[in-house]
């Protein structure tokens, strides 16, 4: 084998004073999408929180079963919420596959993985009082506010139908 | 005299980051294989194989920080040469045609299509080494990939996902497919297989 290439590549690194990168920053950018991905998991956890809080509500004053309206129905479902958890759980699945292994997980079990802990974690949420805390705190955004139905919001809705109605 | 021992990747990837004329060793302990590897992928012109195998040794250097010890040293270098010589493709506005090195390469991919038993009676009968080739390049780029990776660099599945960065259920998929797909091709050119 002849030292040719080898002796081409050693000049053109001094001429042109090629150095390698550091590690710290294939670290930083490593660490960056994991942090993307975990911070992904959580906010779809936080979701998760939300989401049971207002169904749970809506369930515990009894709205989901009397309302047999199926517009209102339609109504109490977190939209905004289930948006978000699609939202987050993409964030996690792409944040993922630019770890330095993450390609070696399908799209499949990326997801797989990503709902099961945001369910899990949302559900931790919801029972330790996050998931209330979580919506409390957005519902004085009045976008916010206007996209989604809490109990109250839920059984207004009901008794106004209802008013309608007679 | 004391018999030199062989140096593992890892310590010669150690040595190049102390010192920059160590990198020499591993762009000849690997210069063969990338050549080859690089021709395989269809880049034919002898210059541009060299300029190609200039790129990717550089690059090699540059991001040697970024070598993962848990891979094998030879797939990371494998993925870069993969990536270098497919965007070498783009910027010449090439459709890479994949280049055989000889006859036993051509009866390699051959025999991988069809039963052990069958093989030498169809190889003798009707084999035809051109044809092998001509069916290979005109597979779909990700067929073709895998399939050089998987019969004529002989690598792993593990070694293939790790190279391509693809999981390796999507390798084991592509080599079926691709299978598939080069025994249509070769049937209507009057292989039966």
């Amino acid at each position: 084998m002849s030292d040719e290439l080898s002796n081409k590549i050693i000049e053109r690194i001094e001429a042109e004073q090629i150095e390698t990168i550091p590690r710290w920053r294939f670290l930083f950018w490593s660490g960056l999408f994991w942090l993307f991905a975990t911070l992904s998991v959580i906010l779809g956890g936080l979701a998760v929180g939300a989401m049971l809080f207002l169904l749970a509500g809506q369930y515990f004053n009894g709205l989901l079963v009397i309302s047999y309206d199926l517009t209102e129905l339609l109504l109490l479902i977190p939209y905004l919420w289930l948006v978000a958890f699609v939202l987050f759980i993409l964030v996690a699945r792409i944040s993922i596959k630019y770890t330095k292994k993450g390609y070696r997980y399908s799209l499949k079990f990326i997801i797989f993985v990503s709902v099961i802990l945001s369910f899990v974690l949302g559900s931790i949420f919801y029972f330790v009082g996050i998931g209330e805390i979580t919506h409390e705190y957005l519902n004085k955004i009045p976008l916010y506010n206007y996209a989604t139905y809490d109990a109250d919001d839920a059984l207004k809705l009901h008794q106004t139908r209802l008013l309608q109605s007679q | 005299m004391p018999e030199e021992t062989i140096k593992t990747d890892q310590e010669l990837v150690k040595a190049a980051l102390a010192n920059k004329h160590a990198f020499s060793e591993i762009v000849n302990r690997y210069e063969a294989a990338m050549r080859r590897y690089v021709k395989r992928l269809g880049c034919k012109d002898e210059d541009d194989v060299n300029d190609v195998l200039q790129e990717i040794f550089i690059k090699v250097f540059v991001n040697l920080n970024d070598y993962d010890q848990d891979l094998k040293f030879s797939s990371w270098l494998y993925r870069i040469a993969h990536n270098e010589t497919i965007s070498f493709f783009r910027k010449k506005n090439i459709r890479p045609n994949v280049l055989l090195m000889d006859k036993e390469e051509a009866e390699g991919i051959f025999e991988h299509l069809v039963d052990e038993t069958d093989f030498v009676e169809l190889a003798k009968e009707r084999f035809d080494a051109q044809m092998v080739q001509d069916a290979l390049s005109g597979l779909p780029q990700k067929y073709k990939e895998v399939l050089v990776l998987r019969f004529l660099e002989e690598k792993s599945y593990t070694e293939i996902s790790d190279i391509l960065k693809i999981p390796e259920g999507t390798v084991a998929t592509l080599i079926n497919r691709g299978k598939k797909e080069l025994k249509i091709i070769l049937e209507t050119k009057g292989i039966k297989l």
